[in-house]
């Protein structure tokens, strides 16, 4: 048995005892998830993706560091497969710094996870930067929303919006 | 059971690949972040920077907060075409605070509507006299009129005025270019005044004005 220092005072305390090694396996991978890439990298919806996330989030955790009995450890790596770099960010011409820039994304017709508002079409996200875009497959161009920056419009090549 | 080391390897492996052949489907190599550059308009100030801005400006930003950037935090009215009755007078105060944020007669404003160094440094120089008595009186001289007789016949303290009107209508018209022009005309109202020339230097007066 394996026991592990947990850092989070929250989860050592007496009413929580971890005390296997896939406990800690799933906290620490669900905090990695959560802070994947600082910030500026989400998970992908492919079949592949989907598909490493299931290996890798196996429901099985073990129960020590050499337990491979019923799914193997270094399949919980697979993770990585999933990644996508989706953090975008905004850049002054003039001072090379970060800027705060509203933003338009236009999605494409097919996408039916966004919810359709008063205001804004289930076709249109109005995002700020730096932000999260959508999976780059579900969007056609993404153009500035703000009187304050000269207008420009990005469109989303085919071929790019891959994953 | 094969131990986890043997592994390892196979999934870097397969890992590598499979980065790989997505990368040559997509034909380029993603960057890992995505970054635009911008540009800012000549006149306006970035959120960062803007006192009005409000403090959490979230994703979904309907059409109130649309007119509310319309109405306030644009500092530069001559963006809108075609301002409305109920807006004209926030509009006028605008245009009064940004010449005095230009200038630099205001405290603790650091906004930069402008990057030009001419701009900047005629704003620096000629526009800051305004808020001070003294230091109009002393700045008066470099323009020719002293403090009580100017080339255009107006008051030592208009020639502020006139010199942040002036850099107003750069800094609105993106166009620093014409801040030499006018201070062509100026020095040539200042030679008509002085070689009595009323005719040539009433016409240039009403130009300048």
């Amino acid at each position: 048995m394996v026991w592990h220092t947990v850092s989070f005072p929250l989860l050592s305390s007496q009413s929580c005892i971890i005390q296997y090694k896939g406990t800690h396996m799933a906290l620490q991978m669900s905090i990695g998830f959560l802070f994947m890439g600082g910030g500026r990298a989400s998970l992908s919806r492919s079949k592949e993706s989907i598909a490493a996330l299931l290996a890798a989030c196996f429901p099985r955790f073990p129960k020590s560091i050499d337990d491979n009995q019923y799914h193997l450890q270094p399949l919980r790596h697979l993770w990585v497969m999933a990644v996508s770099w989706r953090g975008l960010k905004a850049v002054d011409a003039d001072t090379g710094k970060d800027v705060v820039v509203p933003l338009l994304v236009e999605l494409n017709a097919c996408v039916d996870y966004t919810a359709e508002t008063a205001h804004v079409p289930a076709t249109k996200r109005r995002i700020v930067t730096p932000c999260l875009l959508p999976p780059l497959k579900d969007i056609s161009c993404v153009c500035i929303n703000s009187e304050r920056y000269y207008p420009n419009k990005w469109a989303i090549p085919r071929s790019a919006a891959v994953y | 059971m094969p131990r986890c080391t043997d592994f390892k390897s196979i999934i870097s492996i397969a890992i590598f690949k499979c980065n790989a052949r997505r990368r040559s489907e997509c034909g380029i190599l993603l960057p890992a972040r995505l970054c635009l550059i911008v540009k800012r308009r000549p006149g306006y100030s970035s959120f960062s920077r803007d006192p009005y801005a409000p403090p959490g400006m979230g994703c979904e930003t309907g059409h109130r907060e649309k007119e509310y950037l319309r109405i306030r935090h644009v500092l530069a009215p001559w963006a809108h075409a075609q301002p409305t009755n109920s807006i004209r007078g926030r509009v006028r105060e605008l245009e009064n605070e940004l010449i005095a944020i230009v200038a630099g007669t205001r405290i603790n404003d650091n906004l930069e509507y402008t990057a030009d160094p001419l701009l900047v440094t005629f704003s620096r120089h000629f526009c800051d006299a305004v808020a001070s008595n003294r230091h109009s009186a002393s700045r008066s001289q470099i323009w020719g009129g002293g403090k009580n007789a100017t080339p255009l016949g107006i008051a030592s303290s208009s020639i502020g005025r006139w010199c942040m009107r002036v850099l107003y209508t750069c800094v609105a018209t993106d166009q620093p270019t014409a801040l030499p022009l006018y201070i062509q005309l100026h020095y040539s109202a200042l030679v008509f005044s002085l070689t009595r020339q009323p005719r040539q230097w009433l016409s240039l007066c009403a130009v300048i004005k």
